[in-house]
């Protein structure tokens, strides 16, 4: 039998980085005690995954600005609640992002997570993002953004930000069987939602 | 009719994502299922691979650093502002608003004279004249009955005086709980017993602020800075908790893995606070206290009946 070796490209980069994960452990507890430097590393470190997450969630270069800077405040404040033992630090700044763009949208009064500025693509990208927005990569998100909020969030975590099971199920605080079930109903309502951007056949 | 299971496609996307399979093996190991798989299993292969979305750019990148910056060091730090701060984030999993509990476990070396003539080195400026808290402290200590126990006790309670008070007047840090006292043989090294009770407070100290407190005051009370680890000591100071933080800190483990594998640091803690959770297990200090095997790690009632 062959072994089967599992190859995650997902928080941890692999297992070859323990020492990176420990580094990561005592930088986080530095800031934990109100280490303002130290802090500002975690920040250097994550600020792009984070970044890039709200970007294709809110679509916009000035939203995401503001709402990547409202996720570290955030972070900075509530630090001494996270729980080193339960998931990595980017699971965490991930949750915070989810919550800070759910109530982005709710103040925006836009039950319809479609209101973003699909122009503003165009006008805003960056010459790798040229490459990257194909039409069926927008059309894509615009399935995504569809789904109800938790599904959304499950989606995204799993198959644009590339977490195993056992991370998503970290960051939202539920079970892995939990994650699974809200797994398979997220795909099935998101091969409904593909079928009419067109992205896909209808099933 | 074969349905799909959750499981069973979380399987599959594992096995897909694995890189060891393509989607057609997977499709053909699972016949009864094959349409169901395969219009699930489409719906994650058409998001691209790659950047989702642009970087930050430059100007942004430094623009908002140094705006953090400022705005970090511009937030006050004690860490119970930003612990209230912070409830306002809707972050579920790491969200239960718990109370400014902290447990410090106080081993009392000895009943023999040495630890009494710990109080007279104990530099008279330590203790603090405040005495309302001091009041408080002896309501909780009901077992002191009479003796040099209670005489010893009383000391501690000076001790705890020290610990409790935050450097600014105005923000008294309350000590909310005293458990009862128990011995327990010396661990580990020839020399007295030990009584042992563990006190709860609240504290608007940083951690680190508070573990130096600490330290200072097991060195007033006639501890050798240099003493070997094991060494017969007067008085010991172990930070249980602060708040619910899990991990490391400034190289201290919290919650201190005593508390799951000693019964006289269980058992108080389970009297102090029954109901609440230990942070990193999750189960109630009672529950954890109910499976805990005292038959191997008896716990022993200090006896005050003022015995030499």
């Amino acid at each position: 039998m062959p072994d089967v070796v599992e190859e995650r490209q997902s928080l941890h980069q692999g297992e070859g980085d323990r020492g990176l994960q420990d580094e990561e452990r005592e930088i986080v507890a530095a800031a934990a005690s109100g280490d303002a430097g130290a802090f500002a590393r975690l920040y250097d470190r994550h600020l792009d995954r984070i970044y890039r997450h709200i970007y294709y969630r809110v679509g916009n270069q000035s939203d995401a600005e503001d709402l990547t800077q409202q996720v570290f405040m955030q972070a900075w404040r509530a630090i001494g609640r996270y729980k080193q033992t339960e998931s990595p630090f980017l699971a965490w700044l991930f949750t915070i992002a989810h919550n800070v763009v759910v109530s982005f949208y709710r103040r925006a009064r836009s039950e319809q997570y479609l209101e973003f500025d699909v122009a503003d693509e165009h006008r805003s990208e960056s010459p790798e993002h040229v490459a990257e927005s194909s039409e069926q990569q927008l059309a894509v998100r615009r399935a995504i953004l569809r789904l109800r909020p938790e599904q959304q969030q499950v989606v995204l975590l799993r198959f644009v930000e590339n977490l195993s099971h056992g991370e998503v199920a970290a960051a939202l605080g539920k079970s892995e069987t939990a994650v699974r079930v809200m797994q398979h109903r997220a795909l099935q309502e998101l091969r409904r939602v593909l079928g009419q951007e067109g992205v896909l056949w209808p099933a | 009719m074969a349905r799909v299971s959750p499981e069973l496609l979380a399987r599959c996307l594992d096995d897909l994502r694995s890189g060891q399979t393509t989607l057609d093996a997977v499709l053909a190991s699972h016949p009864e299922v094959q349409q169901e798989l395969r219009a699930l299993l489409e719906a994650p292969l058409a998001i691209p691979r790659g950047p989702i979305a642009p970087a930050p750019s430059a100007a942004f990148r430094q623009r908002a650093r140094a705006e953090l910056l400022t705005r970090l060091a511009e937030t006050p730090q004690p860490w119970w502002q930003r612990f209230f701060d912070s409830l306002a984030v809707p972050t579920p999993r790491f969200g239960l608003a718990l109370p400014l509990l902290l447990a410090v476990l106080l081993g009392l070396g000895g009943f023999g004279g040495a630890a009494y003539a710990a109080q007279d080195t104990l530099p008279g400026d330590l203790l603090y004249p405040l005495k309302t808290g001091l009041e408080t402290a002896q309501v909780a200590m009901i077992f002191s009955e009479s003796g040099r126990v209670e005489e010893y006790l009383a000391q501690a309670a000076e001790r705890l005086e020290e610990l409790t008070l935050a450097q600014e007047r105005g923000r008294v840090n309350a000590l909310t709980g005293l458990s009862r006292a128990y011995a327990n043989a010396a661990l580990g090294f020839e020399g007295d017993d030990f009584v042992n009770l563990v006190l709860t407070f609240q504290t608007g100290e940083p951690l680190p602020a508070l573990l130096e407190r600490l330290k200072t005051v097991e060195r007033a009370s006639g501890r050798e800075p240099g003493a070997p680890r094991w060494a017969s000591r007067t008085l010991d100071l172990d930070l249980l908790m602060y708040g619910d933080l899990v991990g490391q800190f400034a190289g201290v483990t919290l919650p201190r893995p005593d508390i799951v594998e000693r019964s006289y640091v269980l058992g108080p803690l389970a009297e102090l606070a029954p109901g609440r959770r230990h942070p990193a297990l999750g189960e109630t200090f009672a529950a954890l206290w109910q499976r805990f095997d005292r038959d191997s790690h008896p716990l022993v009632e200090v006896s005050l009946e003022g015995e030499d």
